[in-house]
């Protein structure tokens, strides 16, 4: 696994340096939003389907217990397991027990970001078990031991040159890097795979509460694979991904591809109730959904954040982000990249010491707020989680300081005076075209990144009288 | 909680929920919620402007699927046409009525093309074996929605997930009386005539952009869908 450094400031620099990453993101990201806005259009008043997303999401959170009881109900009344778990710690146990049960010796995974967040992979390695995603981007990631840097491209960060070693390795032969080639030998490869595998895991983009169904929108077909082939189909769903009726999964449909990839639908949306029925010989014999809470209810509770559980994994929010655009997922550090991954990570773990730089990456732009199909008011979450950060007191000493001498000094008229005239005096030595370009002790961690302008040496209010007699000369002159 | 509601449900499940309650701060509701919207109702859906059928002729063919439109009795020889052109020599379809009526099998086999026919309850091994050799599946629909140029597939025992999935292509028979305005009407239908273990929308072929973000067809599933349109016969 690669390790990357602890601190997002850290992160962000590795990102930078790297120009391949920066040209493919702005690539992907550039794609799916020239898709987005036409896809949007073909729809109508964009607006109102927002505002619908929002208001169905809204009240799945408001009832959640409600629905998730109903969704309970129904997957029982279908012949479906279901395992519900307070922590990660708690799914990968029941993976594994089932795994275990089954005699399992290979997994088959279609994407799921909820799996990543409980490390499951890990986890059934650790038993014996090989895991194998089976999307070709979660594919190429998994080969190379390495993370997704886009929610829906995963692997956006590769070169075909960087596939083409990856699966000469596989191939243990040389393998032609043009992407017919590569994906050809990835059908291949996971098709046999596909055939032998022992459990078919998949997410859920959206459980039906009134039908008990999960719903998977995907375009490859592996998904399709995963739950036709394997005797068994595990589900794992984060709590909150559910929808009330059958009708309102249409709502859905249209928001979802068209936020994500700008595809009015994805090649397949496969909509699953159940284990197979009686005469039916592909599908699974046995049903599994795992619904997962690991920090969920913690959002709930809170009013600041509730809405961020209304997010539908669009990645709509990094494909607008300036910040995301330049540093790519990877810079984020952990599952969920992008304005949602700095809102929902610091929470999710419930780890500020680790995660709370993460909302400092944002321009408090708001485009993605503006972008997001369900109207999660993101950047408005940003600032909350930095006052919450700096209630903690986790901002460096030095930042308090200034901060407390800022607060002094614009809270007094004399004192600010006085601190304006300081400042122009002892800045000299340090000003070059007007601004401060020295790394200044304490100052460093906005000079080193952008330019910081110096204080003028006169001071508006001093230029004042000059400026008005100059203004009333040449109103004068204007009526003469 | 009620006595009906809560029996059957189990301790592990009362206490789940009520934690997700209480994080709302309040008990576990028992009564269903009133929805203050639902579903795309009062929405301006995308239905189809004029003929459905040229609608979804249209849309199906923008996302890189194949489409024609034949009469009942040129069904058969057109979907040999078809085969022959694709150089498929082994064909797996689904058990569907209509398929005999169509006179399927002659026509395939008079082209020396083979016809493996899944049947509800086939022995498994040798049905996998079939359709992952398969160099054409063959299906009908329960329904097509113009917008957004889809197929609705429901499994079943003489229906199953893998035709339209494992053989590099796919072509599915559409009586031109399932065509449907949208989704909506599809989305009704579904989940009044009770679900299928596995309902399956099908958008175009299976595709990729994850490498590089060149779109490549046929990764995983079929990368050439046809649809032909059988009216009235």
């Amino acid at each position: 696994m690669t390790v990357h450094p602890a601190t997002m400031k850290e992160r962000a620099a590795e990102a930078l340096h790297n120009d391949f990453l920066r040209e493919a993101v702005k690539i992907t990201t550039d794609k799916f939003f020239a898709g987005k806005a036409l896809a949007q259009r073909s729809l109508g008043d964009w607006e109102a389907w927002r505002e619908r997303g929002r208001a169905i999401r809204a009240h799945v959170l408001a009832h959640l217990d409600y629905y998730l009881g109903q969704l309970i109900d129904q997957v029982k009344s279908r012949g479906g397991k279901v395992h519900l778990c307070e922590t990660a710690e708690d799914a990968v146990q029941v993976i594994v027990d089932i795994a275990r049960a089954r005699n399992a010796r290979s997994v088959i995974k279609s994407k799921s970001m909820v799996t990543e967040e409980i490390q499951l992979n890990k986890a059934l390695e650790a038993i014996g078990v090989r895991a194998v995603e089976t999307d070709l981007g979660e594919y190429i990631i998994q080969l190379a031991h390495e993370t997704p840097s886009h929610i829906i491209a995963p692997a956006i960060h590769k070169t075909k040159k960087d596939v083409a070693e990856l699966f000469s390795q596989v191939a243990g032969k040389p393998i032609k890097d043009d992407t017919d080639t590569l994906t050809n030998f990835a059908r291949q490869k996971l098709r046999e795979e596909f055939l032998t595998g022992d459990i078919g895991i998949t997410g859920c983009n959206f459980a039906v509460a009134e039908t008990g169904s999960v719903a998977l929108f995907t375009n490859e077909g592996n998904g399709r694979m995963v739950t036709t082939l394997p005797p068994v189909h595990v589900v794992v769903m984060g709590m909150e991904r559910v929808v009330p009726t059958f009708e309102d999964l249409e709502v859905m449909m249209n928001l979802l591809p068209r936020s994500g990839t700008g595809q009015k639908l994805t090649s397949y949306v496969t909509v699953i109730t159940g284990p197979r029925r009686e005469g039916e010989v592909d599908g699974p014999e046995e049903f599994h959904l795992v619904i997962v809470d690991n920090g969920r209810s913690r959002i709930l509770r809170d009013p600041e954040f509730r809405e961020a559980l209304q997010c539908i994994r669009c990645g709509a929010c990094l494909n607008v982000c300036p910040v995301y655009r330049q540093i790519g997922g990877h810079a984020y550090g952990w599952v969920y990249p992008g304005p949602i991954g700095a809102v929902i990570t610091p929470l999710l773990t419930d780890d500020l010491d680790r995660w709370g730089d993460l909302p400092y990456a944002s321009s408090l732009c708001a485009a993605c707020a503006e972008a997001c199909p369900v109207k999660i008011p993101l950047h408005d979450m940003l600032v909350r989680h930095r006052v919450r950060y700096v209630a903690a007191g986790k901002t460096p000493p030095a930042e308090r300081m200034a901060f407390r001498l800022y607060k002094r000094a614009f809270t007094s008229p004399r004192r600010y005076r006085l601190a304006f005239k300081t400042a122009v005096t002892f800045q000299r030595p340090l000003v070059k075209d007007r601004h401060l370009s020295a790394r200044l002790p304490g100052l460093a961690g906005w000079t080193a990144g952008r330019d910081f302008p110096a204080a003028a040496p006169k001071r508006f209010r001093d230029l004042w009288p000059g400026l008005a007699a100059e203004a009333r000369q040449m109103g004068g002159a204007d009526h003469e | 909680m009620s006595e009906e509601r809560s029996f059957g449900r189990t301790e592990e499940e009362l206490r789940f929920l009520a934690r997700v309650a209480n994080a709302l701060g309040r008990e576990v509701e028992t009564s269903p919620p009133e929805q203050p919207v639902r579903g795309v109702r009062g929405l301006p859906t995308p239905e189809a402007a004029g003929n459905s059928l040229e609608q979804f002729l249209a849309n199906w063919r923008a996302v890189g699927g194949e489409a024609d439109v034949v009469r009942a009795r040129e069904a058969a020889g057109r979907v040999a046409e078809i085969a022959r052109e694709w150089g498929v020599g082994r064909v797996v379809r689904w058990n569907d009525p209509l398929l005999d009526e169509l006179g399927l099998d002659p026509a395939l086999q008079a082209a020396g093309i083979s016809v493996y026919v899944w049947r509800a309850g086939a022995n498994r091994d040798e049905a996998i074996r079939e359709v992952d050799r398969a160099d054409l599946g063959v299906t009908t629909v329960y329904w097509v929605a113009a917008e957004p140029g889809s197929l609705a597939l429901l499994s079943g025992g003489d229906t199953p997930r893998a035709v339209s999935l494992l053989p590099p292509a796919h072509l599915a028979l559409v009586p031109a009386s399932r065509v449907v305005p949208g989704l909506t009407a599809i989305m009704r239908e579904t989940a009044l005539r009770g679900l299928s273990a596995s309902l399956n929308f099908i958008t175009g072929p299976s595709r990729t952009a994850d490498i590089e973000m060149e779109l490549t067809v046929g990764v995983h599933g079929p990368g050439r869908v046809y649809a032909l349109l059988v009216e009235d016969r």
